[in-house]
């Protein structure tokens, strides 16, 4: 019998996963998170289904584009993830404000470069809440930052033709009201 | 950043608080530009501080007004899903008589300005929102209403603030789930009838 539609906390569930990244490093993960990655999870149930007539079950999942250091830290995103869900089930409000509160923790940690990858990694598990996550943390690190801080930021030079900046300057001029000092 | 797809600069791009942020974007480079008329969302309210610039004289140059932010924002943009335009609440506090008699240049549900840019994008529209100048809005009858239902054929949410509506001509929003009106001054008690299925906040 099985018992993983029962029991969403990973510390009740004993079931192990393992996720092979692009630079060769293996990790050994609760069934619970790694389900919360959807390619995984789409891997692990077509594996699942193949294997029903030969009675074998596939435990080494290959992650080819994703590399072992973004993936290290989704899962100690995601294992907190899970963890302040199980222990506010029956209210929403405490989870939201347990959650924004690890989340700002957890970008002291993060350099500005590393969050590229983790977009990228958590994009490619399909990892919806931790995508959503570091786009927001993207979003609010430019917010309120003049064009040459964000340029900076995403590492991009300007592009546009001689007269086609200073035309888009002045067409948005009403878009640089309160804008933080450099 | 820059070797993010597309669409993941886009996701980046939805996420940023207002239309302001996301115009100072366009201006960071040519893909930025391109990928922010992707962003399915205007949300954009008039400040004190453009409201005050707009009032006076000696400002060089002079301030855009508000409405043609809002046409040139919105105009063309057939994938635009969610628009939210209004006043921010610190110009409440404006009183009658600091205000120039005919001024409508923030009278947001005057029907002359929301039709030149809403049957343009309408059709696609889930969401609107309308937060009027009170000061400019109380005296004037709008009919928006009946034109956001002949142009939004699958809105699901609307709401408009501070204003006076008429609901001649308003015809059936059968997709709508969700309308708010808050303030607002309504010639028409039998809304009610008409919208049976919404629930009236």
């Amino acid at each position: 019998m099985s018992n993983q539609s029962e029991s969403p906390n990973p510390t009740s569930s004993s079931n192990k996963i393992t996720l092979k990244t692009s630079d060769n490093e293996v990790f050994e993960v609760e069934e619970a998170v790694a389900m919360k990655f959807c390619t995984v999870k789409q891997y692990f149930d077509d594996e699942n289904n193949n294997n029903v007539t030969s009675g074998t079950s596939t435990t080494l999942i290959p992650l080819p584009n994703v590399e072992s250091h973004p993936l290290a830290i989704l899962i100690t995103y995601c294992k907190k993830h899970l963890e302040i869900k199980a222990n506010n089930a029956d209210n929403k409000k405490e989870m939201e404000i347990d959650m924004e509160h690890y989340e700002r923790e957890f970008l002291k940690n993060v350099m500005p470069q590393e969050l590229t990858e983790l977009i990228l990694a958590a994009n490619y598990l399909n990892f919806k809440e931790a995508l959503d996550f570091f786009c927001r943390a993207v979003a609010s690190a430019i917010q309120n930052k003049s064009v040459e801080y964000v340029r900076k930021f995403f590492g991009l030079e300007s592009d546009f033709k001689p007269g086609e900046e200073e035309k888009l300057r002045e067409e948005f001029a009403w878009s640089f009201e309160g804008v933080d000092e450099d | 950043m820059e070797e993010l797809p597309p669409p993941l600069i886009i996701e980046i791009l939805s996420r940023l608080g207002d239309s302001s942020e996301l115009a100072r974007c366009r201006l960071v480079s040519r893909t930025l530009n391109s990928l922010s008329r992707e962003v399915s969302k205007v949300h954009l309210l008039c400040t004190l501080s453009h409201y005050l610039k707009s009032r006076a004289p000696e400002t060089e140059p002079p301030v855009t007004p508000f409405k043609t932010i809002i046409s040139n924002l919105v105009l063309h943009r057939r994938a635009l899903r969610s628009v939210s335009i209004g006043v921010e609440k610190s110009l409440r506090n404006i009183s009658y008589d600091e205000v120039e008699g005919e001024s409508d240049d923030l009278y947001l549900t005057d029907v002359g300005f929301v039709n030149q840019w809403l049957p343009n994008i309408g059709a696609g529209l889930k969401s609107l929102s309308v937060s009027d100048f009170w000061i400019q809005s109380c005296w004037r009858k709008s009919e928006i209403l009946s034109l956001i239902s002949s142009c939004c054929h699958s809105l699901i949410e609307l709401q408009v603030k501070n204003a006076w509506l008429s609901v001649d001509g308003l015809k059936p929003m059968p997709t709508l789930t969700s309308l708010t009106l808050e303030y607002i001054r309504l010639d028409d008690e039998d809304l009610h009838k008409s919208y049976q299925h919404v629930s009236i906040w």
